[in-house]
């Protein structure tokens, strides 16, 4: 068999569809088959010398060969097919491949001859281009400048015609160019154009292009979506088309040889049936990607080729594998980081907490100390008279003294024992006088909070003496019973005594109604249990209603017309800032009774002076 | 002085205080009596002593004012001078009300302490002549016989021997012998000074 083909065999096409022919005819045949293959070249030489010089060529090279089939591809290299069936093989079948349907309608048709249309569907190619590129407007044509194209190209305007009128599509002719120039004007198309290559195998100056080649430099250089008719330049850049496959061709072409051979006479009489396709219309998946062009415009059916999975795309498990691997890490690693800055923010927490607390412990502290402080000051203010007085009393009797001391020396016999005694009764009168001022002082001082061991009779007796005269002036009689051996209590001296202060000072208010001669104010000091001492101290008065029995001990919570209502209050807070706890209690037909409960200490362990009580040190 | 010297009565709670004033006045020669509380001083009071009383003011018991008052209603004139180591104002104006010859905060100087004495001794005496001249008009007095103490009282008002007749309804004969006895039982120079009697025995 001896097939003819216009072009170098190299192109792609060409060998694709011989290869496919081939092995069509192969198949479809028992035993081997001789498919001799010449390339007439006709891009580059044609007319009758040339005509001439193949027939002497093929007759010398055919002689003894003689096929048993002519097989053309291409309306020119058909019609030279005819010409040297007639002179060679006059009764050999010809099968022809045409790529213009009317080929019988533009001349007679010859006797045993059968064939293929192979159709170029630019109307589909368009319209595919439209659908993927809808904003539209221009559409440029490129075809080349050999014969054959030029004869193709009326054609191929006619059948785009209807297609640009009916869409509005102006039309932009790159064909029959130089190449240089076709570059040129493929680099600065308009933005709405979308271009259409037929073919281009030679430009006007002749020169013949290889059309991959050709493909590669155009596609390299034009500016907007280009899309193809040929499946062969497929894989370049083009956007895509209604695509000739020349392996489907060449098999087709394979097949209706094979019938003719066998002896199928009807298919002589057959018009040129198009070519069929399994994917009328492929598109390029990568040149998509390229152009921007959604995949949600490729319409349904079309072929989507090199549709290169991305490296999401083909990876996309693995990547996903690990991702998900790496995601699980980052969550991991994630969660062990936000655990540890929860960790450490919860650490820091903790600490600035625990810091907040003994800061707000301290405050409180300071609070409570400067509050008893106040409370002494409050608790010495209503003292203050009875103060004055018991400070004047001394003073008084030592300037008394020293006068009359003064006087009985100016007398001419002067009574020395008088003024020995005098003079004796100022020092006395003196050390008094400073010791009522040292324990006003202590009591009036603002220092550190101590920590120190006290008898709690010493700091009891103290208070007494303190309130002595104020008791005597006002007529209550004071009845102390000290237990005679009793542990120490640890902590400040003189908050403590403020709070025997304050529970005598409440006692005599509580009894200033009652007739003189029966304000009785008993106090008593015990040590109920081990590791405990005790301190009550009871009036005579009326007592206090139950209903206040609860409330005596809020701040600025009063029973008296004038009292503040802070001397229970910070009592309770002390005690408790000790360790212990103060009570009241309102025993029917008695006064009310205070109790007050210490922690206690050995009084043999008064260098052991470890804190064994929420009693912040010195600091 | 014909009478007994006048003796100060010192009244403090405070030992140490009741010496020290008892050793200065008795430096400044005073006569003094120390008494420890109020009850004790009120005790020994007698009717008639000249002097005056020391008092201080804030006492167990029995204030200085309320000892004043005890004082009073016993028939006891002794001028008063309070002393007190913390004077406020409304127990001083009580007092001073009460008629206290003062009112000396603790400490006070001698020279104060001495004033205040002089004064109330000096005030003690006045009342002293006062109360005794008053009880020699009363003593007098009281020799007039009705008829003639009426005819006093209405001479003193100024009316005539006329109209005292008039108003006693008898003649003014027996009005001017009446008048007599009375001028001269009251051993007054004139009528001016029968008035002046009458009316310091109206006060008295």
């Amino acid at each position: 068999m001896l097939l003819l083909t216009p072009e170098d065999m190299a192109l792609p096409a060409m060998s694709m569809f011989v290869a496919s022919l081939r092995s069509a005819l192969w198949g479809s045949r028992d035993g081997p088959i001789t498919l001799d293959v010449e390339s007439l070249d006709l891009g580059w030489a044609r007319g009758p010398t040339y005509t001439q010089a193949l027939r002497t060529w093929y007759l010398a090279k055919y002689r003894e060969r003689r096929p048993d089939a002519l097989l053309a591809f291409r309306t020119d290299t058909i019609q030279l097919a005819l010409e040297l069936r007639q002179e060679l093989w006059p009764d050999i079948p010809l099968v022809v491949l045409s790529e213009d349907g009317q080929l019988w309608e533009h001349q007679p048709r010859p006797e045993r001859v059968a064939g293929l249309w192979l159709r170029y569907d630019l109307r589909a190619t368009v319209e595919l281009a439209l659908r993927l590129l809808p904003d539209t407007r221009r559409l440029a044509f490129v075809n080349g400048s050999s014969p054959w194209e030029q004869a193709q190209q009326a054609q191929l305007v006619r059948e785009l015609q209807p297609l640009l009128s009916q869409r509005g599509l102006e039309f932009i002719d790159l064909t029959n160019l130089p190449l240089a120039e076709m570059l040129a004007r493929a680099k600065a198309l308009p933005d709405d154009t979308a271009v259409l290559t037929y073919t281009f195998m030679t430009d006007p100056s002749g020169r013949p292009f290889v059309g991959r080649e050709i493909a590669r430099m155009f596609l390299a250089a034009c500016n907007r979506p280009s899309f193809a008719l040929h499946d062969t330049v497929m894989g370049l850049g083009f956007v895509g088309g209604a695509l000739v496959s020349y392996e489907a061709v060449g098999e087709q072409l394979g097949l209706l040889t094979t019938r003719v051979l066998g002896g199928a006479r009807e298919e002589f009489l057959e018009p040129l049936k198009p070519t069929s396709s399994d994917e009328p219309l492929t598109v390029d998946a990568r040149a998509l990607r390229r152009w921007n062009i959604p995949r949600e415009r490729v319409p349904a059916k079309v072929r989507l080729v090199f549709d290169e999975p991305t490296l999401w795309e083909r990876y996309r498990w693995w990547l996903l594998a690990a991702l998900t691997l790496s995601g699980l890490q980052a969550l991991v690693v994630g969660g062990l980081v936000v655990e540890r800055r929860r960790r450490m923010r919860a650490q820091a927490e903790l600490a600035e907490r625990q810091r907040l607390e003994k800061l707000a412990e301290q405050e409180s502290r300071r609070t409570l100390d400067q509050l008893a402080h106040m409370g002494r000051v409050a608790a010495l203010g209503e003292l203050a008279a009875s103060l004055a007085h018991e400070l004047n009393q001394p003073l008084a009797a030592i300037l008394s003294n020293a006068q009359a001391a003064r006087r009985l020396l100016e007398a001419p016999h002067a009574e020395l024992g008088e003024v020995r005694e005098a003079l004796g009764d100022i020092i006395s009168d003196d050390k008094r006088a400073g010791e009522v001022i040292h324990r006003m002082r202590a009591l009036l001082k603002r220092e550190e909070p101590r920590h120190e061991l006290h008898s709690l009779n010493d700091l009891v007796c103290d208070v007494a003496r303190l309130l002595a005269n104020d008791m005597h002036l006002r007529g209550a009689n004071l009845r102390l019973s000290l237990a005679p051996v009793l542990p120490g209590v640890l902590g400040d001296g003189i908050q403590l005594q403020q709070v025997v202060l304050n529970l005598l000072i409440n006692g005599m208010d509580a009894m200033a109604q009652l007739p003189e001669g029966q304000r009785e104010l008993r106090v008593h000091t015990a040590s109920p249990g081990p590791g405990q001492v005790e301190l009550s101290v009871q009036d005579s008065g009326r007592g206090i209603e139950p209903s206040r029995l609860a409330r005596i001990f809020e701040p600025f919570y009063s029973t008296k017309d004038h009292g503040l209502g802070m001397g229970l209050s910070i009592s309770r807070s002390i005690i408790e800032a000790h360790g212990g706890r103060l009570e009241a209690q309102s025993p029917p037909g008695q006064g009310a009774l205070l109790r007050c409960v210490l922690p206690s200490v050995d009084m043999e362990s008064a260098h052991d002076t470890s804190p064994r009580h929420h009693l912040p040190r010195g600091r | 002085m014909t009478h007994p010297p006048a003796t100060i009565f010192l009244v403090d709670d405070d030992e140490s205080v009741l010496r020290g004033l008892g050793r200065l006045l008795r430096a400044a020669g005073h006569v003094t009596k120390p008494f420890a509380s109020p009850d004790l001083f009120l005790a020994q009071l007698s009717g008639d002593t000249p002097g005056c009383a020391v008092l201080d003011l804030r006492m167990p018991g029995l204030n200085g004012l309320e000892l004043q008052q005890s004082m009073a209603s016993k028939g006891c004139h002794l001028p008063v001078i309070f002393i007190t180591g913390h004077g406020d104002v409304p127990a001083s104006v009580r007092a001073m009300k009460a008629g206290a010859v003062d009112f000396l905060l603790k400490p006070f100087d001698e020279q104060h302490l001495l004033a205040a004495i002089e004064q109330a001794l000096r005030k003690d005496a006045e009342a002293r002549t006062g109360r005794a001249q008053t009880a020699a008009l009363h003593a007098r007095y009281s020799t007039l016989t009705p008829r003639e103490r009426e005819v006093c009282a209405l001479v003193a008002q100024g009316l005539t021997n006329k109209e005292v007749a008039l108003r006693l309804g008898t003649t003014e004969k027996t009005i001017k012998v009446h008048r007599g006895r009375v001028i001269e039982k009251l051993d007054v120079d004139s009528v001016a000074e029968l008035v002046r009697f009458v009316d310091r025995l109206g006060q008295g």
